[in-house]
């Protein structure tokens, strides 16, 4: 979430694009002090994400495109 | 024309039912008190029986208990809208895990489609005959009160020490709630290994520009 100004929200990174060319991308108004639930739905079949329930991203994928921006590296 | 409740109301659940534009597009004209609906054609009739559900009187609302043949809307192997009541929980929750456990995916045939009509405290569901009788087991098992809730989530604030598992940024859990320093991009990884499949929640508190940041994945 929260990607540039105006914030965004996305599902990242496919095929390799975090903001620019990732098709997940979608403006969202987050506004300061307001409270927000997000839901990251796994399946096998694809990814399902959704803030106060409504829903951001539906995304069909087998994994193959997703993968992890560098900036979040995390240890193994 | 709507006339028991709000038109902005009507396009809230109506927007968490169909949320692709590609398959419907909802507006309320004000000065008429008219919705107005652009959809697929094969929805036309679908969204008409939830818009006539939907705009009852709040007084004269039937909830149903999701054996109600008047619910009925199709045939037996068409997409079949019945409604479930809730009382002690919040019905968001249960179109959360109900949407988890029947994936709504991007297709203009979804097998399922959930909403919550906060107004009348009924969750919405439309899905074939043969599923319902598990929405509504699965309604009544999670449609419990606190005391009697299974263990069922996994509660990671109470596996997560900060100074433990924090991988950049600071972080702390003051008052039940996980809180990460306004550091660029701040992670912290859970002990935990999740199922194949699973979902995620979490509850974002504060200012959007600082707590929406920070990231979180699993180890073991």
């Amino acid at each position: 979430m929260n990607a540039g100004r105006p914030p965004h929200a996305r599902l990242e990174d496919i095929d390799g694009h975090s903001v620019i060319g990732n098709p997940t991308l979608r403006k969202v108004n987050f506004a300061p002090g307001k409270h927000y639930v997000s839901v990251v739905q796994v399946r096998n079949r694809g990814v399902n994400c959704f803030i106060n329930d409504l829903p951001i991203v539906e995304y069909s994928t087998d994994y193959t495109d997703l993968s992890r921006n560098p900036k979040w590296e995390m240890p193994a | 024309m709507v006339k028991n409740t709000s038109g902005d109301h009507l396009i809230s659940v109506l927007r968490t039912i169909y949320p692709h534009v590609e398959h419907a597009r909802f507006g309320f004209d004000k000065n008429n008190s008219t919705l107005i609906v652009l959809s697929l054609e094969q929805y036309a009739e679908q969204i008409a029986q939830i818009i006539s559900r939907l705009d009852t009187p709040a007084q004269a609302t039937d909830r149903g208990t999701g054996n109600d043949s008047e619910n009925v809307i199709a045939e037996d192997m068409l997409p079949v809208m019945r409604e479930y009541p809730v009382k002690h929980v919040d019905g968001d929750h249960v179109v959360a895990i109900l949407s988890s456990l029947y994936p709504t995916v991007v297709e203009p045939n979804a097998y399922a489609r959930f909403a919550f009509d906060s107004r009348r405290n009924v969750v919405v569901v439309i899905i074939s005959e043969h599923h319902h009788a598990n929405v509504k087991k699965l309604t009544s098992l999670v449609d419990t009160p606190m005391e009697k809730a299974s263990k069922s989530e996994i509660d990671l604030l109470g596996l997560v020490n900060p100074d433990v598992h924090a991988v950049s940024g600071d972080w702390k859990i003051s008052d039940g709630v996980l809180l990460a320093d306004d550091a660029p991009a701040a992670r912290i990884s859970f002990p935990y290994s999740p199922p194949e499949e699973y979902y995620f929640y979490r509850r974002i508190y504060g200012n959007p520009a600082v707590s929406l940041r920070g990231a979180a994945s699993f180890s073991r």
